[in-house]
């Protein structure tokens, strides 16, 4: 997402205003570097599925709503809104995907997702340049918002398998930058960090480290 | 540049396991606490994790870490609702009751996980539920005596939670003492 092109424009006092308002830019900063796959090998070993928590000398721990609030300043409260993504996050997207996206399937790949990305950029800046910040070039820099925060949610709240592709299903939630804020990403990241504990609790560690992309969330 | 969520609730909750600095450009009013930890540079072995693991005691585990954050981000009642949470097609129990003094109380003696969040819920009935999840919570003053050292437990805990638990993953060479719960009237001399 960041290159020569794109930190210039990145730098626009409209891009960090737009994303502020999401309250998921700090998702930016919150990511290490250096992921330890040996320390979160040794977690999972002691996570216990039917308690939801991790098994230590000193009795039962594990990561809260609470925790996920502080740590990542993600919302958990409920609001209209999050009816809609409880039922809808990592379910078979079926007809949500077709009303996102009806033509490049059920995910992104990032590759693609900073290629247009970086398309979007450019042309509202040639636009702006040309005719000043007109309806279009709001539409497009709205477009370049959804596209990054799906890229971003992608490889931090909900990394897949493969830790390069993002279901589209999330898209959804961008339609409205304005109500981004509202949604409990919060109680999804922690559910989805739940369940990926859950399947590498059954694996063997040697398993594990292979499978740890999954994890990273 | 990959986030785990894991990676900085084991910063926050265990000293040991993160490197002693802290980001000089972290402000408490300001930054999620996610970004003020620097991982250690690694222990080598996963044994050696294991070893840490295992001989973990209360002393070096920080329980309930938010208090100098609460300005920020306040204490939210929904943390303590209890039950399942919906993933999809997936069902996923929380139970912050097995975890009170991560919210500043006396650790009590737990009920059946199945008691708290039975396995014939559907998935309707869950999202319902949290629909509603203020009205399933316990208030903070539900939630039993506090924890004034902030690592109590209730007599029997830890007998209760070794009869049914075996948290130990190396077989050590000389035998680890069970760790016990600090005696009340010594911590409160």
């Amino acid at each position: 997402m960041h290159d020569g092109d794109t930190i210039p424009i990145m730098n626009a006092r409209w891009w960090d205003a737009r994303l502020q308002g999401t309250c998921l830019s700090w998702l930016q900063d919150t990511s290490y570097n250096q992921i330890d796959h040996r320390l979160i090998c040794a977690f999972v070993e002691r996570w216990h599925e039917e308690t939801s928590s991790f098994h230590l000398p000193f009795g039962e721990t594990t990561v809260t709503l609470d925790d996920v609030s502080c740590l990542l300043h993600s919302n958990i409260t409920r609001d209209e809104a999050v009816d809609w993504m409880v039922e809808h996050l990592g379910s078979d997207p079926g007809d949500a995907i077709r009303e996102v996206t009806q033509t490049k399937g059920a995910h992104y790949q990032f590759s693609y997702l900073r290629k247009i990305f970086k398309e979007c950029m450019l042309e509202q800046l040639e636009l702006e340049t040309e005719y000043g910040v007109t309806q279009e070039v709001r539409r497009l820099r709205d477009q370049a918002v959804r596209i990054y925060l799906l890229y971003l949610v992608g490889i931090t709240l909900f990394t897949d398998k493969s830790a390069t592709v993002v279901d589209v299903v999330y898209l959804k939630y961008f339609r409205d930058l304005d109500i981004v804020a509202g949604y409990s990403w919060g109680a999804a990241a922690l559910a989805h960090l739940y369940r990926e504990l859950n399947k590498a609790a059954r694996w063997n560690c040697g398993q594990v480290s292979r499978y740890l992309t999954l994890l990273q969330v | 540049m990959r986030l785990s969520l894991l990676q900085a609730w084991v910063f926050q909750h265990l000293q040991g396991m993160r490197s002693k600095d802290v980001w000089s450009g972290y402000q408490e009013e300001q930054h999620p606490r996610a970004m003020r930890f620097i991982p250690l540079s690694g222990l080598g072995k996963t044994d050696n994790y294991k070893n840490l693991l295992d001989r973990l005691d209360l002393s070096g585990v920080v329980m309930a870490p938010y208090g100098l954050h609460r300005q920020v981000r306040p204490f939210e009642r929904v943390s303590l609702f209890t039950g399942w949470l919906r993933y999809g097609d997936r069902q996923l129990r929380y139970m912050p009751e097995r975890v009170l003094r991560q919210f500043g109380r006396v650790q009590t003696i737990l009920r059946h996980p199945v008691q708290v969040a039975p396995p014939e819920t559907n998935l309707g009935e869950i999202s319902l539920c949290f629909q509603h999840a203020l009205d399933h919570t316990r208030t903070t003053e539900q939630l039993g005596e506090r924890a004034v050292h902030g690592v109590e437990a209730a007599y029997g805990y830890i007998e209760w939670f070794y009869l049914h638990s075996h948290p130990h993953m190396i077989i050590p060479d000389i035998p680890v003492p069970m760790p016990m719960p600090p005696k009340r009237g010594v911590l409160d001399a």
